[in-house]
């Protein structure tokens, strides 16, 4: 090689390496940047609101600047959990990642007039859903609208033996589903329908427009049509084989389960749960474990996807799932008019959330309905309330964030208070607007639920007429469905779920850090159980009453919970 | 084993020669890796000896030096200011200051809390959360010692180059009356020594991104940093063999109540045993019907040879993990298998998700449409390659196609086929993109007594992943990880140098 050229590869490996020194050592001078982490969707609003806030404090900021970055549901944790000192200074996140949030100390305590103003501005259950075991706010309420309950179209229901004409829906006008309907009875007044056509004005979503000169345009626009179907061929979904929603019915009959958090919030131990598995009196037996909550819950499902006269699978159940065919995918094809096959079988019920609200609007029209969930019943004819999960989004504060934790002594406790201000204003009636415009996501601020348009939200309203029954929260006084007991120098916060039949109001609990194996179960369960009432197992033939094919399914996973706690 | 004569061994049907040969190939493995443990010592100590013998210069120096030669060991760089070697003093001066202000500012904070890797925790304001005491942190002091280490290992070099520097020059100085002057220095690291100076930057790079890392993460090992000990917030500490005996036997105590020992160890052998039941068929099953493929476009009365292997070469054209996303969605429940059926008004098929054994043949099925065509063209060059003249012999002979095959085409191939067996063996223990592209790792039946996010198709690897990006289970993954490095290295080894192409180097050429 010659030697010019060994020289300038000599120049060009040290020029390298001192760029790469110089660019580490002014990344490490950089400004102080607050970041803020929330959903993708929702960035330009966070942006334009920030720039406000920004404005409107300029002093205390200390030149720092905000920086919004998109996080998935549980984004937020992974990303904080590999620093939370370069991590975001206010962030959202779901209510089942708080213990872990907290776990990394990328909470900060929500006490004295912070929590006043949780209290005077957001809705009560958010408001204890912001508390841990032990006692205490750490966020502030941002959404309360993750859970399930009933859409359906009105036209489907009306004049049949399920529907009441004088009770009050929760839209403002009259006639609703009836009190303590069973999905049984949905399936019985669809098929009254027989020999009927009904039409309904719904709205569609038109994309193409040809302008004055006849040119195609792109122009997204609704237009009224007018739909004619026969309701009953038209089907209820329900996704027996997706574990969030399959948690109905084990929390209905009385499944439970328990979480156990050391003093600093750590978890350090969780029963899988099963039916009936926190075996309340010591059995030893697997025949003790509580049997018949399982029965009551096979016999519940079983219950609401067949017809009460054949016992077969009912023709107007439509089977969902949680991956094979997603629950959100079969609402869109049965409710999308561009896919016409789906006419002759249409969607008259599902059971769903609220990010289905607008979709579901648009193709029920007027007749676009919702209600609290149906009510379950065993072979006995013993009802049981079904209930869901609440989930809620929060706005928390990190105190280990850089603009706090790299500022003079001094400082720090007035930049972690403006860090809780800033909460407050991103959980505050006018941006919680914006984002209900935006994506339909269901306020916790008290000023924002007053708003017109959100006050007539009948999906938000349905949600909330499960809400407000029972929901309550480990630690709130009279609370007969949590318990919480201080073992030696242990938290050990018992989730319990008492299976109140009906007439104890309908129920939800929240859902805060479920144990690992908490899932598979219950998405194993009702998978196994509509592959035998279908025949679509291999044992196709097998009568399903006959044959207790589930039972002996059911001991397994018994079986296998109790080998694994040994 | 008892060894038999070559007498006796002729003397076998030839079924049992098979099976004799059979047996005596894995009867002798135990003995091969005792013999490989039992030259360990004799390894060990040539290094040691290599290692060793470089840094006996230092004890000459010290023993035969001059003062100013002895000096050098505690002030760097005198034995070469000494002999008016200016340049090469100022750098070993400047490397030993540099190196106590290091030691002093960062290295000794960290590397003297490596015992119990902190015990500082974070302290707060019980009102607001304030930080008032950032406490130790756990991850950097083990980071950061691993730096510390390394430098110091290096600082050991330099400290060996400059003593044997100033007695050389000593040396060199009676004799010459000169030592080699900076200009000499450059132009030797210009000339003589240009692998040096090349080689400078990339090796400083390897240590600080390869070295300590891979350093740091097999000492993860051994401590229990996991997703409840994550640090600044909490501090985690070394728990010796622990995490290795959780997923080994089962038996741990110091492990955290959310996740029992013996549900680690469940799910390590289960996982384990698939690992190699899957590598083991992939494998296989590629080979052979690779190698019926090759032969059949090979045979000389196939016609359009040529666009057999473009379409073949198209499948290995199209990239491996959109030929999988495509696949797992035609076995979906509503994708075009199942519509085919349906529409035929046959019943449909849960392919994925019906039940593990039939999932684990639909990967091994999905595993030939993008493992073969790798087989065949490799396979075709092969056979293109065998002389002709083997057969024709053969032919006179008398030997029948079989014969031919089974004598010819069958070693020739394995020949060369041996080493790339390894690695496809190798690269299928390690094969994510199958798994967790079509699968995601799960059937969705997995059961209630694997570990938090196994499921019952993952590979180690796979699990691996999910602990690392979904669990934060930091520690027990480094514990597969390792364990995952023993599996690999063992059957790499203990095949490789028993495969024919490592022992009969010279048949073949």
């Amino acid at each position: 090689m010659k030697q010019t050229w060994k020289k300038i590869l000599c120049v060009v490996l040290a020029v390298l390496l001192v760029a790469g020194v110089v660019s580490v050592l002014a990344a490490c001078n950089n400004k102080t940047v607050i970041l803020v982490w929330g959903p993708d969707d929702h960035k330009e609003i966070y942006e334009e609101y920030l720039a406000k806030f920004a404005e409107e404090h300029k002093s205390e900021l200390h030149g720092a600047t905000f920086q919004y970055a998109g996080s998935g549901d549980s984004g937020a944790y992974d990303a904080m959990a590999t620093d939370p000192k370069s991590g975001a200074g206010v962030y959202t996140f779901a209510n089942d990642q708080m213990a872990n949030m907290r776990n990394l100390g990328a909470l900060a305590v929500v006490n004295g007039d912070n929590l006043k103003w949780s209290e005077e501005n957001c809705v009560e259950a958010a408001v204890e859903a912001t508390r841990f075991a032990d006692g205490r706010s750490y966020a502030y309420p941002l959404q309360a609208d993750n859970g399930y309950y009933m859409y359906y179209n009105k036209s489907a229901f009306r004049g049949t033996s399920v529907w009441d004409a004088t009770k009050d829906n929760v839209d403002g006008t009259k006639g609703d589903l009836k009190d303590g309907y069973t999905f049984r009875d949905l399936y019985t007044a669809l098929r009254e329908q027989a020999g009927k056509t009904v039409t309904y004005t719904a709205e569609v979503k038109i994309f193409d427009h040809v302008d004055d000169k006849g040119k195609r345009v792109y122009k997204e626009e609704t237009q009224k049509k007018e739909v004619s179907v026969d309701w009953s061929k038209g089907v209820v979904t329900w996704p027996l084989g997706d574990s969030w929603y399959g948690s109905g019915v084990f929390f209905a009959v009385g499944g439970d389960y328990y979480v156990e958090y050391d003093q600093q919030g750590k978890q350090t131990g969780a029963a899988d749960c099963w039916f009936g598995y926190t075996n309340p009196n010591n059995a030893t037996s697997i025949d003790d474990y509580n049997y018949q909550i399982g029965m009551n819950a096979v016999q519940c499902m079983k219950n609401s996807i067949t017809d009460k006269a054949t016992g077969k699978l009912s023709a107007n159940y439509l089977y969902t799932d949680g991956s094979g065919s997603p629950l959100n995918d079969y609402i869109t094809y049965y409710t999308d008019f561009n896919d016409e096959q789906h006419f002759a079988t249409p969607m008259a019920a599902c059971v769903c959330g609220t990010w289905k609200a607008k979709e579901l609007q648009l193709a029920w029209g007027s007749d676009y309905a919702a209600t609290v969930l149906p009510v379950l019943e065993n072979d006995d004819g013993l009802k049981f309330t079904m209930k869901n999960f609440a989930g809620y989004k929060h706005m928390g504060v990190n105190p280990q964030c850089s603009f706090v934790t790299d500022a003079p002594q001094e400082e720090q406790a007035d930049r972690l208070q403006l860090l809780h201000t800033l909460a407050q204003y991103l959980c505050g009636p006018e941006i919680s607007v914006a984002r209900y415009d935006s994506t339909g996501a269901g306020p916790a601020n008290k000023q924002a639920l007053a708003n017109d348009k959100i006050a007539k939200d009948a999906a938000l309203l349905a949600l909330n007429a499960q809400y407000d029954r029972v929901c309550k929260y480990p630690g709130t006084a009279g609370d007969t469905y949590y318990e919480l007991s201080y073992e030696t120098g242990t938290m050990k916060l018992v989730v319990k779920h008492g299976g109140d039949p009906v007439g104890n109001g309908l129920g939800c609990r929240t859902q805060d850090s479920v144990p690992a194996n908490y899932w598979t179960p219950i998405q194993n369960f009702g998978n196994t159980l509509y592959q035998e009432i279908s025949g679509k197992s291999e044992s196709a033939t097998k009568n399903f009453d006959t044959v207790p094919h589930i039972y002996r399914y059911l001991r397994q996973l018994q079986a296998d919970i109790q080998s694994a706690a040994q | 084993m008892r060894k038999i004569s070559t007498l006796e061994y002729l003397s076998m049907s030839k079924a049992r020669r098979a099976w004799y040969k059979f047996c005596s190939f894995f009867a002798s493995i135990p003995a091969a890796i005792g013999r490989w443990f039992r030259s360990l010592p004799d390894k060990f100590g040539r290094l040691g000896a290599k290692i060793g013998g470089w840094f006996g210069g230092l004890w000459d120096a010290i023993r035969y030096g001059n003062w100013k030669t002895r000096l050098s060991a505690l002030i760097w760089g005198f034995g070469c200011f000494a002999y008016r070697q200016i340049g090469r003093g100022i750098l070993f001066l400047a490397y030993e200051i540099i190196f106590v202000l290091f030691m002093t500012f960062f290295g000794a904070q960290y590397l003297g809390k490596l015992d119990t890797l902190g015990d500082v925790l974070q302290q707060r304001d019980p009102d607001t959360d304030l930080v008032l005491v950032m406490g130790d942190n756990s991850f950097s002091i083990l980071l950061y010692s691993m730096l510390t280490i390394a430098v110091i290992v290096f600082t050991a070099v330099v400290f060996v180059m400059s003593i044997k520097n100033a007695y050389s020059n000593q040396l060199g100085y009676s004799i010459a009356k000169r030592a080699a002057s900076a200009k000499d220095d450059i132009g030797q690291m210009l000339n003589h020594k240009f692998h040096l100076t090349i080689l400078a930057f990339p090796s400083l790079t390897l240590v600080v991104f390869t070295i300590v890392p891979l350093m740091f993460m097999i000492l993860v090992a051994f401590t229990n940093y996991n997703r409840n000990t994550l640090p600044p917030a909490n501090l985690f500490t070394w728990v010796g063999f622990d995490n290795f005996a959780a997923v080994l036997t089962g038996q741990a105590k110091g492990l955290s109540g959310a996740q029992n020992a013996g549900r680690w160890s469940y799910t390590f052998w289960k996982i384990l045993g698939w690992t190699l039941e899957w590598a083991v068929l992939a494998t296989v099953t590629n080979l052979f019907i690779g190698m019926i493929v090759a032969l059949l476009i090979n045979k000389k009365t196939i016609k359009l040879k040529k666009l057999w292997r473009t379409c073949l070469v198209t499948v290995v054209a199209v990239p491996q993990f959109i030929s999988l996303l495509l696949v797992s969605k035609m076995l979906n429940n509503a994708g075009i298998f199942n519509s085919i059926l349906y529409n035929l008004g046959l019943p449909t098929v849960d392919w994925l998700h019906k039940s593990a054994p039939l999932a684990k043949f639909m990967i091994v099925v999905v595993n030939l449409w993008v493992g073969v065509p790798h087989t065949v063209l490799t396979c075709t060059g092969i056979l293109m390659n065998i002389p002709d003249d083997l057969y024709e012999a053969a032919k006179i002979d008398g030997a029948n196609p079989y014969k031919m095959f089974a004598k010819i085409t069958l070693p020739y191939m394995m020949f060369v086929l041996g080493p790339s067996l390894i690695t496809t063996f190798v690269g299928n223990i390690n094969n994510f993109n199958i798994i967790f592209l079509l699968t995601g790792g799960s059937t969705g039946l997995a059961d209630s007594r694997l570990a938090v996010q196994a499921g019952d198709l993952d590979l180690l690897i796979t699990w691996l992943y999910k602990l690392t990006v979904n669990g934060q289970q930091y520690d027990i993954a480094s514990v597969l990880g390792i364990l995952i490095f023993i599996v690999v290295a063992f059957f790499s080894l203990i095949v490789y140098s028993r495969i024919g192409s490592v022992k009969n180097e010279e048949d073949f050429q």
